[in-house]
């Protein structure tokens, strides 16, 4: 039935669907910079002429009824997602990493004048200086004063880093929040996408909005996402489902104090009661970074701290003081460790310190004794102090270099696979205004044809 | 592949970032003119510059001990090189107290001379030097020896408050040195020098010919032993001096090796922060053009 009205018709659709193109484009524009959108596209498709299939029989021409908008996709490929997640997780544990390992490397200030590694050397040239003149007060007094500041940097050290212990536990203590507040938007929105896909209306931005909340996931946590047939996202952390369909399981974090290195310790638990312990993402680093790389530091300068103490007292005790005193300690025996390592109170009296071995006053064998304790290996019967110090900075070094490289290497990784996904989902400007000019074009056309349609008919009407 | 604005502004954005933090490191190089701020910059070398810094701070102190040896020496040198010229008297003066020509207001006078040699010998004996009695072994904060005298206020025993004991001073690694002479060795251990010159004056006084005779045997003895000590102080001096040659040669070796480990090149790192500047620059000036030329700019 080929009729002027029914060309109006056809007309009445391509503006309908160019509009709907140009608000497509609209759309498209305004959301360019839109963090997690994708470009969104109509597909268009003909308008069969569905009252003159008769004709087709008859074998007389067919007139398509025009175009209308059949959907609107969105421009996304799910494997990018996937691949970005996953390295991602892998950046945001590298950076993290390497921020806490640049803030131990800065409080140890090696290698400086400033460092531990200073300070014991000048204790121990404190012995040498009091053996050269056992009479000498000053050299004495100068030798508690070296050993103040050991104590001292020991303590600053040790202090530095269960500030930053206690830090990570407060920064892993804010981590379930975000991530209920995360996993409980993505439950609203699969109950959302799943509403709206049964009616058949849009849900693209609804996903885009979902995707993007995952991409936020994966860079605290080690996440991976399963879209079910009925369109809601299964969300997994670290094994343990987080999400599904409309439910979430809400994870808490709990304090408890470690009684072997004196510091308190925060745990990830979930509803269930299972303890997350993530590999990766800022999450996997924090944990691994305190439970590993921290402890093992910390045990490290407790050691040294406490082999110092230890050889020190033992042959201090053996030696006598000036005025032939004997069995003191130069180091607080009951505080072994890095954090409370103090000078005994026996020596407050700088006589005191045992510098002869046999109580003769210019003896300064005992003196000479201590001074050897800087090369005997002394810790885990296998290093010499100077050498388990510097295979731990080494270490640190390391391990911060290892964070460094790793980071820079996955920044170029994420970067990649981030270009590779926009290169899809991308809103390309320039690309939008070509469409809108074409749009435009189209429209103007079609606007044209009523106006032409509207003339046949005005000659129709008037020929009556 | 499709090219989006974003991907354009967030390549340009992290090259950027590299450049800047390239440039960051050039920088923090040229203004330290350190290589390594901290121990990531370069793990194995940090180590290195850890040992190195102990190794001189250890030299150091080594230095100062043997400064402080040198003098003791020097100063128990002096001494024994005085006692030595002494002992040349005395064997002159016991040769001629042995002697038949001389009669015995002559062999009074040489008594007198012997005498006084005694004292001065005594007064050595207790020589101080920086507050500590170099021949009292290591009770060295009182006088080893202190004189018995008769009603004439002549010696006639010297007591010893003990003067035994080796001072050992370290001069490196593992070496160490018995810095002292002590008085028990020099003047008591064999023939006690303090009672040969109390003999010799009371023999001198008595006459005592043969007596005198056998006296001077004692005095050869001595006097090599003080000879012998001359020896073994000079001996003390030639360690010394080897090791403060060597101290002074490991200082200047790892000096120049901290430095080599430690220090950055002044021409290579400037050389460095202007290529990285540079860098930066262009990053910037392709930056700003990139980020111009739109379609809608042609459109009208």
């Amino acid at each position: 039935m080929s009729t002027l009205s029914y060309g109006l018709n056809i007309a009445n659709n391509s503006l309908k669907t160019q509009s709907a193109i140009l608000n497509i484009i609209s759309h498209n524009i305004a959301n360019a910079e839109t963090p997690g959108y994708s470009r969104q596209t109509v597909l268009l498709s003909t308008v069969a002429d569905e009252s003159n299939r008769g004709l087709m029989a008859r074998k007389l021409v067919s007139i398509g009824g025009g175009v209308l908008p059949k959907e609107i996709s969105r421009a996304r490929f799910a494997l990018y997602d996937e691949i970005f997640r996953k390295e991602n997780q892998d950046l945001n544990d590298y950076i993290k990493t390497e921020e806490l390992m640049y803030q131990v490397e800065l409080l140890f200030s090696e290698p400086t004048e400033r460092g531990l590694s200073n300070a014991i050397n000048e204790f121990f040239n404190g012995w040498q200086e009091v053996a050269n003149d056992p009479h000498n007060m000053a050299a004495r007094h100068s030798l508690r004063g070296f050993s103040i500041e050991l104590t001292n940097r020991f303590h600053h050290i040790y202090n530095q880093l269960q500030t930053i212990r206690e830090d990570i536990d407060l920064e892993i203590s804010s981590i379930p929040d975000s991530i209920n507040e995360i996993t409980e938007e993505i439950a609203n929105l699969n109950a959302s996408i799943r509403i709206a896909d049964s009616q058949k209306a849009s849900s693209n931005d609804l996903r885009d909005k979902r995707d993007h909340l995952v991409d936020e996931l994966s860079e605290i946590v080690n996440v991976r996402s399963v879209e079910q047939d009925n369109g809601t996202y299964t969300i997994l952390i670290g094994g343990n489902v987080a999400v599904e369909q409309d439910y979430f399981s809400k994870l808490s974090s709990v304090t408890s104090i470690d009684k072997t290195l004196n510091v308190r310790k925060t745990i990830i638990i979930s509803e269930e009661g299972d303890e997350y312990v993530p590999q990766h993402g800022k999450m996997g680093a924090l944990i691994k970074f305190r439970d590993n790389n921290l402890n093992e530091i910390m045990n490290d300068i407790n050691k040294i701290a406490e082999a110092i103490i230890t050889s020190v007292n033992y042959e201090h005790s053996d030696g006598y003081g000036m005025k032939g005193g004997t069995d003191l300690n130069f180091f607080n025996p009951q505080n072994k460790k890095a954090f409370n390592i103090s000078v005994s109170p026996d020596i407050d009296d700088v006589s005191k310190i045992a510098v002869s071995g046999d109580g003769a006053i210019g003896d300064n064998s005992n003196a000479l004794r201590i001074n050897d304790i800087r090369h005997a290996k002394i810790v885990d019967q296998r290093f010499s102090i100077g050498e388990y110090y510097n295979t731990m900075i080494a270490n640190i070094g390391i391990m911060g270099r290892h964070a460094q490289s790793s980071r820079k290497n996955e920044e170029l990784l994420v970067d990649q696979i981030d270009n590779a996904r926009e290169g899809i989902k991308g809103v390309s400007v320039d690309e939008e205004l070509v469409n809108m000019i074409t749009c435009q074009r189209i429209y103007q056309s079609a606007a044209r044809l009523v106006t032409v349609i509207d003339e046949l008919l005005e000659s129709v009407i008037n020929l009556t | 592949m499709r090219v989006t604005d974003k991907i354009l502004r967030t390549n340009l954005l992290s090259n950027l970032a590299y450049s800047s933090e390239r440039l960051y490191n050039a920088e923090t190089k040229v203004l330290t003119n350190k290589k390594i701020n901290k121990p990531s910059d370069n793990p194995v070398d940090t180590i290195n510059a850890l040992s190195i810094r102990t190794r001189l701070e250890e030299i150091v102190q080594y230095q100062r001990n043997m400064s402080r040896i040198n003098n003791l020496i020097l100063n128990t040198e002096t001494i024994v090189s005085q006692l030595s010229d002494m002992f040349q008297r005395v064997t002159a003066l016991v040769v001629q107290g042995a002697s038949d020509s001389y009669g015995p207001n002559d062999r009074l006078s040489i008594a007198n001379e012997v005498n006084q040699l005694l004292e001065q010998v005594f007064n050595a004996s207790n020589t101080k030097s920086e507050a500590v009695y170099i021949f009292a072994g290591t009770s060295n904060d009182v006088a080893p020896y202190s004189a018995i005298r008769n009603a004439e206020g002549n010696i006639t025993e010297v007591k010893t408050f003990g003067s035994g004991g080796d001072i050992v001073r370290v001069l490196g690694e593992g070496i160490t040195l018995k810095s002292n002479i002590n008085g028990e060795d020099l003047f008591e251990r064999g023939d006690n020098i303090f009672n040969i010159l109390i003999k010799i004056r009371d023999d001198l006084i008595a006459g005592n010919s043969d007596s005198l005779r056998e006296d001077l045997n004692v005095v050869y003895d001595v006097s090599e032993k003080i000879v012998n000590t001359l020896a073994v102080l000079g001996a003390r001096t030639n360690r010394v001096e080897a090791a403060e040659a060597r101290a002074l040669n490991n200082q200047i070796n790892f000096t120049e090796y901290l430095s080599n480990t430690e220090d950055v090149d002044a021409d290579v790192a400037i050389m460095n922060y202007q290529t990285e500047l540079l860098a930066l620059q262009t990053s910037l000036q392709v930056g700003a053009r990139l980020m111009q030329p739109r379609l809608i700019d042609f459109l009208r």
